[in-house]
């Protein structure tokens, strides 16, 4: 009997463990109408269409969701996440302001945004949900819109511009000839280089404005051997979204140059081909589940949700305002394989990160910042938007 | 005349062999040049190097040091190696890119972990094959320890920051403890009753309890002109005698010696790049690390704290171990 009792109350007690074990629901949003996806003009022997591919960060995603099952032994918390492709930004709107979105802590923003005042206020609206934005490298979210719950785990253009700037300073290849495309993403790249240069010190020597075609009517603006004479210059710095036109600067200047920005030494969150600090193990997972490499938009969605595992793990509470407090703080360290821990700049929520120069040929050149930056506090915070420096204090 | 150079020529070999059979070696594994290069402890010169194939790293000695097991990651197996001849004597298989493993005090089994594949592997060491993978170990365990009296094993989870508990002989999933971030490796200290973990990106160790089975103490660590972030603990020595644990800093370049009672630092030493393999010499005079960023090991003399000697011994040097 006594026995029946105790195994009856070892039951209940059981049960109550289970109703004990939480659910941590996470949304993640990407659109149909999405240029940096799109499969429209792909051609699969075409070398253009495959230096474009994109393919969606999801599966990145998905990586660190598998992985955060192995926590719940200690948290006793289920992390589960719901995709939702939504057709474009507008459809976004409404979106937000439904009541689909209330049930979810934290939602992963997989999207290049086109009105970021319109957004950040609907963002603001649901201050009981973390927001973190893993593919938009737009300068002006870290800027000038800084919100309370929008964590950015992709790094903007000013980070790459930055690292792009120590390597040319430190190579001594500071007089830069820029070639800038016509696409509102080629301007903005531009304009953060030109910031860049300004930080680091780097002589602009003159900026050309491309355009991909063969007119031999507009020569000046479309054939290298024009964009490219004199020689007053050591490096380049491209920026083309598209990519095509970039793919025939390196080895193609009239004078001498280094290639950096969209071809030559281009500035990743991550590249396949670092072998250090376990690196080797997170692609290796990545690669047998979805069978291709683990690109930058991928590492970024993966520790977006590592950022969220850790958090509970630490805190071990799933309340939104207890997790933003963390994720911000001192304490918080995630181990994102770069062999630095990383962490959250307070004031523009931008996860601290190393960025790997890449070659061409898949190599990682060297990794930013460059040894001989050093911050006062942080070596980390040599690159993009500091605290200190920017309108985000006090937003 | 022929007979006195036969005599001479006996004596020549006898020699060669006494002192052969003698000689305490030192074992390091070059993880990027797969070889183990094996080097004689009182002379510090290479006297052998064993090819290993694709990335060799842990290395363990069985009770009486007539076996070394090397771990081949790439390669899927653990060599064995007779310490007497230097020489690859089997392979055992070990399941998908084992890394670091540990033998059982009777030495019955072998506790390996499969890294890809977040598995613990138990390999019967007599009939030489894989008796159970134990599963969901985890995000990439690293570190392995038996307890000193064989009956558990402790394994480091890198990806989920914890200790989880293992019964080997049972084949179950005991308990699991949270550590610092990024846990790489553990041993036991003071006659088992402390588990110690290096948590390589907070930068400290754990100290557990492990009767208690929780964290007793966190050991942090600070050296002069180097960034916090650059303290990243790895591998451990200990000097049960002098009753100091040493502590290998990674990318600090430099070695903590920490009282094993009192967890003070006794100093900070500077060794090579990213250093992280560790051993002592049974006289606990010489402290030997590995260097992963400068392919060398650092010789540490023990009772001056200074390192005396660098010698180059491959491409990122891995695990070192002294033949006792």
């Amino acid at each position: 009997m006594i026995h029946l009792l105790s195994s009856l109350l070892l039951f209940l007690l059981h049960v109550d463990l289970l109703a004990n074990s939480y659910q941590f629901k996470i949304g993640y949003i990407d659109f149909d109408d999405d240029i940096r996806y799109a499969d429209w003009g792909r051609h699969p022997v075409d070398i253009r269409s495959q230096h474009n591919h994109q393919p969606r960060a999801i599966d990145g995603a998905i990586l660190g969701v598998n992985e955060a099952k192995r926590i719940q032994r200690i948290t006793k918390i289920k992390v589960t996440m719901q995709h939702f492709r939504i057709k474009n930004e507008n459809a976004l709107y409404n979106f937000l302001i439904s009541s689909d979105i209330k049930e979810f802590k934290a939602i992963l923003l997989d999207i290049s945004i086109k009105n970021p005042e319109k957004i950040a206020k609907l963002l603001q609206a649901n201050k009981n949900i973390i927001f973190f934005n893993v593919s938009d490298q737009n300068n002006l979210l870290r800027s000038d819109i800084c919100l309370e719950n929008l964590f950015h785990t992709f790094p903007s253009d000013l980070m790459r511009t930055d690292s792009l700037a120590q390597f040319l300073v430190e190579k001594k290849w500071n007089k830069t000839l820029m070639l800038t495309g016509s696409l509102e993403e080629d301007k903005k790249y531009a304009n953060s280089f030109k910031k860049s240069a300004k930080k680091f010190g780097i002589k602009i020597v003159k900026e050309k404005f491309f355009v991909n075609s063969n007119d031999p009517r507009i020569r000046e603006k479309n054939d290298l051997a024009f964009l490219t004479k004199g020689s007053r210059y050591n490096s380049i710095f491209i920026s083309d979204a598209d990519g095509e036109f970039a793919l025939s600067v390196p080895n193609n200047s009239v004078s001498p140059a280094t290639i950096v920005g969209s071809s030559g030494l281009i500035p990743l969150a991550w590249h396949w081909s670092n072998l250090r600090y376990g690196a080797p193990q997170v692609n290796g997972r990545f690669e047998r589940k979805f069978d291709r490499r683990m690109l930058e938009k991928d590492w970024s969605a993966w520790i977006a949700i590592k950022s969220i595992t850790e958090s509970l793990l630490r805190t071990k509470s799933i309340k939104s305002q207890d997790l933003k407090n963390y994720l911000i703080s001192k304490n918080f360290k995630v181990d994102g394989s770069k062999g630095i821990s990383l962490n959250y700049r307070p004031d523009t929520k931008q996860l601290r990160q190393t960025i790997f120069l890449v070659s061409g040929n898949n190599w990682v050149t060297a990794t930013a910042p460059l040894e001989n930056f050093q911050n006062r506090d942080n070596n980390l915070d040599t690159i993009g938007y500091i605290n200190d420096m920017d309108k985000c204090k006090g937003n | 005349m022929k007979k006195l150079y036969c005599y001479l020529n006996f004596i020549c070999i006898s020699l060669a062999i006494c002192s052969f059979v003698n000689a305490e070696y030192i074992f390091v594994s070059n993880e990027n040049s797969d070889t183990i290069a094996v080097l004689d402890l009182n002379t510090k010169e290479l006297i052998k190097t064993i090819n290993t194939g694709g990335r060799p790293r842990d290395l363990k000695f069985n009770k009486d040091f007539s076996r070394l097991y090397a771990v081949v990651s790439e390669e899927n197996h653990i060599l064995e190696i007779d310490t007497k001849k230097i020489e690859i004597v089997r392979t055992i298989n070990t399941g998908d890119d084992p890394e670091i493993f540990d033998i059982d005090v009777e030495n019955k089994i072998i506790a390996v972990s499969n890294e890809d594949d977040n598995e613990l592997t138990i390999i019967d060491l007599e009939t030489k094959k894989i008796v159970e993978s134990i599963k969901e170990v985890g995000v990439e365990p690293e570190g392995v320890n038996f307890t000193p009296d064989g009956k558990l094993v402790y394994v480091t989870s890198e990806g989920t920051s914890s200790i989880l508990i293992i019964d080997p002989w049972k084949r179950k999933i005991l308990n699991e403890i949270l550590v610092g971030n990024r846990p790489r490796r553990g041993i036991f200290v003071n006659n088992g009753t402390e588990y110690w973990v290096s948590n390589e990106l907070s930068g400290t160790v754990s100290v557990i309890d492990t009767f208690k089975q929780e964290i007793r103490k966190t050991i942090n660590f600070s050296v002069d002109g180097i960034r916090d972030q650059q303290i990243t603990p790895v591998d451990f020595a200990y000097a049960v005698k002098k009753n100091l644990v040493f502590v290998t800093l990674g990318n600090a370049n430099h070695v903590a010696a920490v009282d094993a009672t009192s967890y003070e630092i006794k100093k900070y030493i500077l060794a090579g790049k990213r250093v992280w393999g560790a051993d002592i010499s049974t006289d606990e005079k010489e402290l030997i690390v590995t260097n992963g960023n400068s392919d060398d090991i650092s010789i540490i003399d023990v009772e001056r704290f200074v390192t005396v000697k660098d010698i180059p011994v491959g491409k990122t040097p891995h695990t070192v171990r002294i033949k006792k």
